[in-house]
């Protein structure tokens, strides 16, 4: 039943980095840029939250959407103002210029609240629910519930509609998409939207839950990293799956070994599956006729 | 050519210090097919990118239906009517056949497409059977079918072809001299290039010879009579 019910903790985690690994896979596959800032897009969301709830006094719900939203226009802005500018140089740019914009993120947050530690008021405040001897808190029940319905929406758009056919276009092949009439520096921008969007998300969703920090996006960056590598990197279900499964992970190996472990688990998971196996558990080697 | 469909005036392009095209002046009128031929590294796969607004051009103009389409980006130029199928094809190998299609026609309503996908069908019918099929798995020659399909599906006013038959087996270079009688047959305005001289001079009702990035010579391949030998010389001597 211990084992059990430490997965079941372990899912509601990993929903989170499922959702940050997701967000991260989406600007990974839609623009070939991985982006080391991220994870301070999702402190951001979370940061936002805080503000509107708090300090302006609105309800959650309304907080939330904002914050999304924000997020959206920042992600955007990024891509456009920052990221395609740099589009004819070296790769390595990117990454730098990724890691830039995180860190202030970062030091604009720390410029206000400094290593303040941040507690903002419980939001999702209703009793557990019992299934059978398992205990499902009420943030475990509204994290899987929201990552839920956000990922069947996700996967619903992107597979099954005619928007999502563009979307797989563009990644699959820019030329490809300019030459079928697609505006792929456009697209390149809605898709940071997208992609900061969905990452706030998950901010919004711990922002009740945790204590906030500016540091706080350091820890999903490489939670995201480790869930992607696990699932497959560039895999979008594989992001899922890998998000998942290190939640699990760390609540096994805090509830067996040590809690001590549970902070490391993810970088051991990137290495283990980098040396075992880099394509990660979901992804293949893609067979080409010539 | 005063009701031409594409103008090419003065074009100019450069990569770095060197100059690819240097002036390059020709027009094509509508429902005409005019093959682009040239030895290597004259400048004819540029030419097409550069009037499809793949690569930026350094002077001159490019007119399309009487407006001036130099300078926009490759997916405005799309939408004007100008669709190439370019010579890595550029399809989108985890989607299925249909799939890529459809994204050829995306620009258009959906009554537009339903109504062209079975015309594409009909046109290429290996395909019709390998609809649902994803496009990695199918054989070079029918993703050069797929490539041609997807230019079609938008009806552009004009499509340019870059190299249809490289990288195929002969009996493929035959089934695609059969696909471009039947577009010159529909009246489907091209520019072509083709190392395949005689594959280009069957789709091609005119012929231009680039050579240093200038164009050198041309004509009606009517007017030939059969014997290509003096275009060979011309291109290669």
């Amino acid at each position: 039943m211990f084992f059990l019910q430490l997965a079941l903790s372990g899912l509601a985690q990993g929903a989170i980095y499922a959702l940050v690994a997701l967000s991260m896979c989406v600007v990974y596959r839609a623009t070939t840029v991985v982006n080391f800032g991220h994870g301070d897009l999702v402190m951001a969301g979370a940061f936002v939250v805080y503000l509107l709830v708090v300090l302006a006094g609105l309800p959650f719900p309304a907080s939330a959407i904002a914050a999304v939203a924000l997020l959206f226009i920042l992600g955007a802005l990024i891509e456009i103002g920052l990221i395609e500018r740099i589009k004819a140089g070296p790769h390595i740019g990117f990454a730098l210029m990724c890691i830039a914009v995180g860190y202030l993120l970062r030091g604009a947050a720390r410029a206000v609240w400094g290593r303040e530690v941040l507690p903002m008021p419980r939001v999702f405040d209703f009793p557990p629910v019992m299934l059978g001897e398992l205990v499902v808190t009420a943030d475990a029940l509204v994290i899987f519930s929201a990552v839920g319905v956000l990922l069947m929406l996700f996967f619903g758009l992107f597979y099954r509609t005619s928007a999502g056919r563009i979307m797989q276009a563009v990644c699959q092949s820019e030329r490809g998409a300019a030459l079928v009439g697609i505006n792929v520096r456009a697209f390149h921008g809605v898709m940071w939207g997208v992609g900061a969007a969905m990452g706030a998300i998950g901010g919004v969703l711990v922002a009740p839950l945790t204590l906030l920090h500016p540091g706080l996006g350091a820890g999903f960056l490489i939670k995201g990293f480790a869930a992607m590598t696990l699932g497959g990197f560039g895999s979008l279900g594989g992001a899922v799956a890998g998000g998942l499964l290190l939640g699990v992970a760390e609540q096994w190996v805090g509830g067996y070994v040590s809690t001590k472990l549970i902070d490391i688990t993810a970088y051991l998971v990137i290495i283990l599956v980098l040396a075992l196996r880099p394509s990660g558990l979901f992804g293949q080697a893609v067979a080409e006729r010539v | 050519m005063p009701d031409a469909l594409l103008r090419v005036a003065g074009l100019r392009v450069a990569f770095g210090p060197r100059e690819i095209l240097r002036g390059v002046e020709f027009a094509l009128a509508a429902g005409e097919s005019v093959a682009l031929l040239g030895p290597n590294g004259s400048g004819k796969s540029t030419c097409l990118n550069a009037i499809s607004g793949w690569i930026a051009i350094a002077a001159g103009d490019v007119e399309v239906a009487g407006v001036r389409t130099s300078g926009w980006p490759m997916h405005r130029v799309v939408r004007h009517g100008v669709v190439q199928v370019s010579q890595s094809r550029d399809l989108f190998p985890d989607l299925s056949v249909e799939d890529n299609l459809l994204l050829g026609g995306h620009t258009r309503s959906i009554a537009e497409n339903d109504a062209r996908l079975p015309e594409m069908y009909a046109l290429f019918p290996r395909l019709d059977e390998r609809r649902r099929q994803v496009l990695r798995t199918l054989s070079g020659g029918e993703q050069q079918m797929v490539a041609i399909g997807r230019a079609l599906m938008s009806r552009p006013r004009l499509l340019l072809l870059d190299e249809p038959s490289g990288g195929l087996s002969p009996q493929l270079v035959a089934e695609t001299a059969r696909t471009m009688t039947a577009l010159r047959a529909r009246g489907v305005t091209m520019l072509l290039v083709e190392q395949n001289l005689g594959l280009a001079l069957k789709a091609a009702d005119r012929y231009l010879i680039l050579r240093d990035g200038l164009v050198a010579d041309g004509g009606a391949v009517s007017a030939r009579s059969g014997s290509y030998d003096d275009i060979v010389r011309a291109i290669y001597l």
